[in-house]
């Protein structure tokens, strides 16, 4: 740490110290909390009603935009239909798109289209449904709710449960709980379709007995149109290290160059990278979770088709194993994955053919596996672009691409739309904005062209200089010599660490 | 060794009320406002609209860590549209904009330097320092308060501390 940084510290904490801070809440939060929704929902609602009415198929009335006090009898049931799902509900209900109701929130950068919540169903309108319907009280307030999220595929584990199932009852964490009190939760997850949800029914204690029995009717009576085109991710794998859940996702590389991307998804953060189909070796990523004696690590990769089991020996001599999880043929036909969670600490893995033979084996680095937890990248040489330098760190960001030369680059080139002969003889393409940090190796080289010999001789560069040009996207001179902040790169990988950056050269 | 097959939830028999959730998570919404403004008054004031928004949003329901994130991004949100606001009132309102007075008593020397200069910060410049050394967060979960990615968060902080070192120039770093 520097002198700059510490002294902001410092600042930060002295005056955050300094700031007056609510000891107790204010008079009325709770109603304070429904108006506040009400306000920032309505909008949402009213554009929830238009489209839902535009896509339940069958639907005796249509939804009102007016929000109040619903009637208590039931009455009769109507069909809805909504993002694939079809259900019968008592009329005087609420089917919610949740997109309109803004309960998906906004994308995130990189953000997978799953899970999502496709379907809500209630008593009442957004606005009463997903304020604080459990603190405002009065006729108003939601007594029940049902949301139906959409997961990636699972292909084992509960979730892949075939419809119909249970509902089983939900254990709340406090901090979810807020707006809900004394509500109780009941959930459910399962496949069907090829597709896989969980549904979470919420009830007020004030719900009726007649209330709860249409809501599980409703569940119930769902059924399940296919998606269209084939799953583009899959869970194969969940657990718990640490104490946190996580889930591991394969998918597709949407550059369609790499084959399978795998992803583990631990709390509020994911972590993943891609895998070539031809693997010679293992080549683990190690996520650590929890802190302290909890801390673990889960390790997982891919593997070729025909591994049936992953062992690993950890760095305490302990030993853990692991069936390898199918990955479905329209993901990647020629890879599996696994997930084992292990002590903190380097593991030599080993993979197993279905005789018992080990096929194919890998080590996860040193240092709790932290150098693998970000991404790699297969060793050999990649091009793309360098997004950042962390000189101090040893790390850069990079994006992957790929540059094309004769006839595949002409092909590419005329794909994208240009015509005639591509220029200068190359293409790049570059469709997937994914970024990986790669750690430099310590005895990392830098090779810049010298554009005073142009265009064969290079120099080995000073890392700093080169993390000044690439953040500012401009050349850096020292002395004669040039650092470009907008050049392409090779970078070749050994053993998951960097130990070359390239110049490219472009006219 | 854990479990690797099905996902655990703790059972939890105490449910706190929306009261608790106010006490437990306020305190830190404000004070994060208050470095990013420099404004302990307006703090109060997004903290609390920033809780409101982000209690509701039912999302938590099913990320039950994240309600801390979604506050966060709330007041980060919050503080930004409020600089954005508060450049439009300052075009009509000439002479009349708020500067930031984070304290009540005033620091000497370089720390007053450093003030000031975090004061002249754009915006989410400010919001990353903030958000990375009084926070404390990844540049992960800072990215996500700021709703942009990890390395835009490392590319904002790089640009803020080169304009505070510029700004302070009896600052020497080791």
């Amino acid at each position: 740490m520097n002198d700059l940084e510490r002294d902001l510290r410092e600042v930060f904490h002295d005056d955050a110290l300094r700031v007056p801070t609510p000891a107790t809440p204010p008079e009325g939060l709770p109603r304070s909390a429904h108006r506040r929704q009400a306000v920032f929902l309505g909008l949402a609602g009213l554009a929830g009603a238009v489209v839902v009415a535009g896509v339940v198929v069958g639907a005796t009335t249509l939804l009102s935009t007016e929000s109040g006090p619903k009637p208590a009898a039931l009455g009769p049931t109507t069909t809805g239909t909504m993002n694939g799902i079809t259900i019968t509900y008592p009329q005087v209900w609420h089917l919610i798109d949740p997109d309109a109701a803004a309960l998906n929130g906004s994308p995130m950068m990189g953000e997978s289209p799953l899970p999502r919540i496709v379907l809500a169903l209630a008593p009442t309108q957004a606005p009463e449904t997903f304020g604080c319907p459990g603190q405002v009280g009065g006729d108003a307030a939601a007594t029940s709710l049902m949301t139906i999220q959409e997961e990636p595929l699972a292909v084992g584990g509960a979730a892949a449960t075939p419809w119909p199932v249970d509902l089983e009852t939900l254990n709340v964490d406090p901090s979810e709980s807020g707006c809900y009190p004394g509500w109780t939760f009941e959930r459910a997850g399962w496949t069907a379709s090829g597709r896989t949800f969980e549904a979470r029914i919420g009830f007020a204690p004030e719900a009726s007995d007649e209330e709860h029995d249409a809501m599980v009717a409703a569940f119930a009576s769902m059924t399940f149109e296919p998606s269209p085109g084939a799953p583009s991710s899959v869970t194969v794998a969940t657990g718990t290290a640490g104490g946190t859940d996580w889930s591991l996702i394969a998918g597709f590389d949407t550059t369609g160059k790499t084959g399978l991307t795998l992803t583990l998804y631990a709390g509020t953060t994911g972590s993943g990278t891609s895998f070539r189909s031809s693997l010679s070796a293992l080549h683990p990523f190690g996520q650590p979770l929890g802190h302290g004696s909890d801390r673990e690590v889960v390790v997982y990769g891919a593997v070729p088709v025909g591994v049936t089991r992953v062992e690993a020996t950890a760095a305490d001599g302990s030993v853990v194993s692991a069936d390898v999880a199918d990955v479905p043929d329209q993901i990647d036909p020629d890879l599996d994955a696994y997930a084992l969670v292990i002590p903190p600490g380097p593991a030599d893995l080993r993979g197993f053919d279905a005789s018992g033979e080990v096929v194919i084996e890998g080590t996860l680095g040193k240092g709790e596996g932290l150098i693998t937890t970000e991404a790699s990248l297969e060793d050999g040489r990649h091009f793309g672009y360098v997004r950042s330098v962390d000189p101090d760190r040893l790390t850069i960001d990079f994006d992957l691409a790929y540059f094309l030369s004769g006839k595949e680059a002409n092909d590419a080139y005329h794909a994208a739309g240009g015509t005639g002969p591509v220029p200068n003889d190359h293409f790049v393409v570059n469709d997937n904005p994914k970024l990986r940090t790669l750690h430099l190796s310590p005895d990392f080289r830098l090779r810049l062209l010298d554009w005073n010999q142009c265009c064969e001789t290079f120099f080995d560069g000073d890392l700093s200089l080169f993390a000044q040009a690439i953040e500012q996207q401009a050349d850096v001179t020292d002395g004669d010599l040039i650092y470009r902040g907008q050049s392409s790169w090779w970078i070749t990988v050994r053993d998951g660490l960097v130990t070359e950056i390239e110049e490219q050269y472009s006219p | 060794m854990s479990q690797t097959t099905g996902i655990v939830r703790s059972a939890v028999d105490e449910r706190p009320d929306l009261d608790d959730l106010y006490v437990r998570y306020t305190p830190g919404a404000v004070r994060l406002a208050a470095l990013i403004t420099g404004d302990p008054d307006l703090a109060q004031d997004i903290a609390h609209d920033a809780f409101l928004r982000s209690v509701g949003r039912f999302r938590h329901l099913r990320q039950p860590e994240a309600f801390e994130a979604y506050l966060r991004r709330a007041v980060v949100n919050a503080c930004t549209s409020h600089f954005r606001r508060r450049k439009v009132e300052a075009a009509y309102l000439r002479g009349q904009s708020r500067h930031p007075a984070p304290v009540d008593e005033p620091d000497h020397g370089r720390r007053d330097e450093l003030r000031s200069a975090l004061a002249a910060l754009p915006p989410r410049q400010r919001a990353a320092v903030v958000l990375r050394y009084y926070a404390d967060l990844p540049e992960q979960q800072a990215g996500e308060a700021l709703g942009c990615s990890a390395a835009a968060v490392r590319s904002m902080v790089a640009r803020a501390m080169e304009s505070l070192r510029e700004r302070i120039p009896r600052s020497e770093d080791t």
